[in-house]
């Protein structure tokens, strides 16, 4: 919105407008303490009246960092967790002995729900639903016990070889650090709803070693919109998050590929039919998990004590012929970009893995489907990449960087974050040249998953579980109404300062019901009173001009390309305002008023 | 969905009841809490500290002790074993070059795996494109697999000219080698000649075992001269060697030094001397020996004697080569060759009076007039109907000897 003269972009929108600056507020300190003896506890004092006098956004700012150091740290300790239960009850070797395959995700199976049942009660799942439902229903409440439990229980599971991954785990453990930090810090609830999405970023950015793809991705599925009080508090959160995970970790990428170039624009199509590769495995996996998900639900409770030990016999015995299967996979999916498996067995390790995950994440078992999805699309990339290759030796792009695409296509089909899913693959790599292919393939998948299932993974689980979270897919896709499609470019009269009532008169006689703008200068609008001047312009002499009839204004004025809300909240009692040029403030384009914004709104068709 | 499940799943789900204000933690100050967020991140900070530092020690002892058990079983030849244990190690150390650089050759020995190898490969040149040792198996990948001489010969001079930790100059050489013994074996004379040269120059005149193995490219880009120098200078150092021997024996042949190399080919011992190949030039040089008017240390009537034999025999080797080739069709060398051929028979019949055994012993000009004839003849013989045997080969020889020609 834009009112009378101000120039354009001056008009600052408060998001806190009830909280003054703490800064303006705060009581100077008294020159007496200036002389009190520099003890630890005064100066402590000081510099905590300092962080303090801080804005309350620049806090926000600084408590996005604390939280993504501290989220930082706890998935160090996570993921080193993580790999020694794994080393402990599996072994160190990539073909493990059988019984510890067999007995391994059977026994921690029976842990992980007891647990589960007993200990941890909100453990249950991939972490990313859980953060959303914080965000929208708890008010950004995560119980800390949560992020203890989702430490232990996705430890055991995924380190003793459930098909599940680290990632969704950590970020709801970051969105319960941040959660547990705001609440002993009182920020107001708008905060609290703030600062858990802040804490996610952080904790996913961490375990994937990748910021960029983690604010995306927060943005793309839990928070839904671009918001600038928000977004630079997830950015630094993630940023701190990956430089500490880094300073233990190590900075390496998750895969390595060769470059490569696509050598001629028709190349572009072997990537395509990835894409269509791509959607119908995320479609097998996301019917497969949507089918069965609310038939287990139905099963008698105590079944849960056995679910996840049942997933882990099955995948036991899976890996005791395939143990590749197993666990998060991310070795396997760097040794098939080095080109190991032919591509019988990439399509046989891509089938059985979505086959486990299912297994694994239906049987309730703590973990995320991340890493699982990036190791089908990995394994699918793959065995397209080598069929290809095997039809059409002279494709440049090698298998790992089918594979590389893969991942991407899937994790795009699956999860439905496509633009989380283009810079992923840049990330996990560190590779720019497969930019192209990755992008093509990914909308081609994108396309299918969004055509033959209608509902995400996420907005599904959500509402099998019987929670009306938003969707954010639908948020993203939904076409907002603009100003243009609700203005009249008829039924106004503009009228200039200088001109005589008896012209205007008229003017007005001439278009029954048009409204009079006065542009007494580019940019100030004023409404004339109608009755006034049709009153003055039977005695008017010619020195009786627009200026001496009755108006109202500044008018707030409005550019067609602005949204119908941004138009209601600018309209308040102005029965219509003006719309004009971007280019030319005087120049007037159309006229809005409220019944017809309203008239629009009900002509737009619902959502789904 | 039943009722009963919804509800239980609202309850597993991240639906947790708020705490009230009443039941929430006890109030305190933000200075407070701030003051506990950085103790707590301290000790964080150093319980992650303590665990990341054991975690890698251990990783680290996990990816080493995997790494020497591959290396044992390259050692024992066994290298899929190997390939498991690298396997297994790069799962700790992932990107460790060292385990990734043993990984891909260890995948090079077990065979039908140069993909695989090549792919790590391409992983570490990016990282480090003036490895002398990632560009070497790059090279032998590209060459065993086929690849365009372009990418064999770039990865090879990348691996001569790249680093080297251990002992540079003699990895080079070998690299070098290795790529002319490529270029060698696939034809690739030209470019070979250049990179033997090349070897030759970097060659240390001490080694005695690398200047053989430069002498013996020479022979095979037949860069007859340099191989001579090289070879009389290993038989300074061994006379009695039979490599160097029968090196230097080929060279003298070569140059038409027949005289000289057969008292190398003599001097080898009898089960190299009976090797086809020596045998064959050993033959040669004592019947070139033998039909050789020119040889100094002969008398008068016994050069004649040569002369006359040699005429015979040229114009005997003309007349059966034209009644072979009548009647079929040639090229223009062939028809050039037989038209020679005519010119010279007829010249033998025309000058059968002057080339007498008087004249040829009295008149050194009609003796060398009559010696070209028999040359040219010969040589244009071999043109039209290849290579002889016996006397017309040796008088071949002969000719090219004469006219500088190397055989």
């Amino acid at each position: 919105m834009v009112v009378g003269k101000k120039p354009l972009g001056t008009t600052k929108l408060s998001t806190t407008p009830q909280e003054m600056p703490a800064a303006e507020n705060e009581p100077a300190v008294p020159q007496s303490e200036a002389i009190e003896p520099d003890t630890f506890a005064r100066r402590w004092e000081v510099w905590t009246h300092e962080i303090f006098r801080m804005r309350e956004d620049r806090f926000f700012l600084f408590l996005a960092v604390l939280i993504g150091v501290m989220s930082g740290l706890v998935v160090v300790c996570f993921r080193i967790f993580i790999e020694w239960v794994q080393i402990t009850l599996l072994g160190p070797s990539l073909a493990p002995p059988v019984m510890r395959v067999v007995l391994a995700p059977t026994l921690a199976g029976m842990v992980v729900a007891l647990l589960a049942i007993y200990v941890f009660p909100h453990v249950r799942g991939s972490g990313v639903n859980q953060t959303k439902a914080a965000v929208y229903i708890s008010n950004g409440y995560v119980p800390f016990i949560t992020v203890i439990g989702k430490f232990v229980t996705c430890a055991i599971a995924i380190g003793s070889g459930q098909s599940l991954g680290p990632e969704d785990p950590s970020l709801q453990i970051g969105a319960g650090i941040a959660s547990l930090i705001g609440r002993r810090l009182r920020l107001s609830t708008e905060k609290l709803r703030l600062i858990a999405p802040v804490g996610a970023a952080a904790g996913l950015a961490a375990a994937f070693n990748a910021p960029i793809s983690a604010v995306l991705f927060v943005i793309e599925e839990v928070i839904g919109t671009w918001s600038a009080g928000v977004l630079g508090a997830v950015v630094l959160a993630a940023v701190s998050s990956v430089v500490t995970m880094r300073a233990f970790l190590g900075a390496d990428s998750l895969f390595s590929v060769p470059p490569f170039r696509v050598a001629r624009p028709g190349e572009m199509l072997a990537y395509v039919v990835l894409g269509l590769a791509g959607g119908i495995a995320s479609l097998i996996l996301l019917k497969w998990i949507g089918w069965a998900r609310p038939k287990i639900k139905t099963w008698p409770h105590w079944t849960l004590y056995f679910q996840p030990a049942a997933a882990g016999l099955v995948i036991g015995l899976i890996g005791t012929k395939v143990p590749q299967v197993m666990g998060a996979g991310y070795p396997i999916v760097d040794q098939m970009m080095h080109g190991q498996f032919v591509w019988k067995v990439l399509l046989l390790l891509a089938a059985l893995k979505i086959f486990a995950t299912g297994v694994s994440f239906l049987s309730g078992s703590p973990g995320g489907t991340f890493a699982p999805t990036l190791f089908i699309g990995a394994m699918l990339g793959g065995a397209i990449g080598a069929i290809e290759h095997h039809f059409f030796p002279s494709l440049t792009g090698t298998v790992g960087t089918f594979a590389l695409v893969g991942i991407g296509t899937l994790f795009a089909g699956f999860l439905r974050t496509p633009i989380t899913a283009v810079f992923m693959v840049i990330e996990l790599s560190g590779n720019y040249t497969a930019i192209l292919p990755v992008i093509i393939s990914t909308m081609v998948a994108y396309t299918i998953s969004r055509t033959y299932q209608k509902v995400p993974l996420f907005d599904l689980l959500a509402r099998q579980d019987g929670l009306v979270l938003p969707s954010i897919e639908e948020k993203r896709e939904m076409l907002s109404l603009d100003v243009e499609d609700a203005m009249s470019a008829e039924g106004s009269i503009v009228v200039e300062p200088g001109q005589t009532i008896t012209t205007i008169a008229k003017q007005a006689e001439a278009n029954p019901g048009a409204v009079l703008l006065l542009r007494v200068n580019p940019g100030n609008w004023w409404l004339l009173d109608r009755d006034d001047v049709m009153r003055l312009a039977p005695d008017a002499s010619p020195a009786t001009t627009a200026i001496l009839a009755k108006s109202k204004g500044p008018l707030p004025y409005l550019f067609r390309d602005q949204t119908l809300a941004e138009a209601l909240q600018s309209m308040g009692d102005w029965p219509v305002l003006p719309v004009i040029s971007r280019e030319d403030l005087g120049k007037l384009e159309g006229i809005i008023t409220l019944a017809e914004t309203l008239k629009a709104f009900r002509k737009a068709p619902p959502a789904e | 969905m039943r009722y009963s499940s919804v509800v239980a799943s609202r309850a597993n789900l991240a639906t947790p009841k708020i705490p009230s204000a009443n039941a929430g933690p006890r109030i305190y100050s933000r200075e407070a809490v701030l003051l506990s967020c950085c103790i707590a991140l301290i000790l964080l900070l150093g319980f992650t500290a303590l665990v990341s530092r054991i975690y890698h020690m251990k990783v680290h002892t996990m990816a080493d002790s995997w790494f020497a058990q591959g290396e044992a079983n390259m050692k024992a030849g066994n290298p899929s074993a190997a390939v498991a244990a690298y396997r297994n190690s790069l799962v700790y150390s992932p990107e460790k070059p060292l385990y990734q650089l043993h990984l891909a050759q260890a995948l090079v020995a077990m065979g039908d795996h140069d993909a695989q190898a090549q792919s790590y490969l391409q992983v570490l040149w990016v990282q480090s494109p003036g490895s002398g040792e990632i560009n070497l198996e790059l090279a032998r990948i590209a060459a065993r697999r086929g690849d365009g001489l372009s990418d064999v010969l770039r990865y090879y001079h990348s691996a001569i000219d790249g680093e080297w930790s251990e002992n540079p100059v003699a990895t080079r050489w070998q690299v070098r080698r290795e790529l002319c013994e490529y270029l060698l074996a696939h034809g690739q004379i030209r470019q070979a000649r250049i990179e033997v040269t090349s070897l030759a120059d970097n060659t240390p005149a001490d080694d005695s075992a690398r200047e053989l193995a430069v002498g013996q490219m020479l022979l095979k880009i037949e860069d007859w001269t340099r191989a001579q120098t090289i070879f009389r200078a290993l038989l300074t150092t061994d006379r009695t060697n039979p490599k160097y021997l029968e090196g230097a024996g080929t060279v003298a042949f070569e140059l038409g030094q027949y005289g000289v190399a057969r008292e190398y080919f003599d001097k080898l011992p009898p089960a190299l001397r009976d090797t086809p190949e020596v045998t064959r030039m050993l033959e040669a040089s004592h019947q070139v020996l033998a039909a050789n008017p020119y040889l100094s240390g002969l008398s008068t009537a016994d050069r004649v004697r040569r002369a006359e034999n040699a005429i015979s025999a040229a114009a005997a080797r003309a007349q059966s080569c034209i009644q072979t080739q009548s009647g079929t069709t040639h090229s223009v060398a062939v028809q050039g060759a037989l038209a020679k051929m005519h010119l010279n028979l007829e010249q033998f019949q025309r000058m059968q009076k002057d080339w007498n055994g008087r004249n040829l012993g009295s008149f050194p000009d009609r003796f060398d007039a009559a010696m070209t004839a028999v040359f040219d003849t010969e040589s244009a013989a071999a043109v039209a109907c290849g290579e002889s045997q016996g006397a017309d080969r040796a008088l071949w020889l002969l000719g090219k000897s004469r006219s500088g020609q190397p055989n």
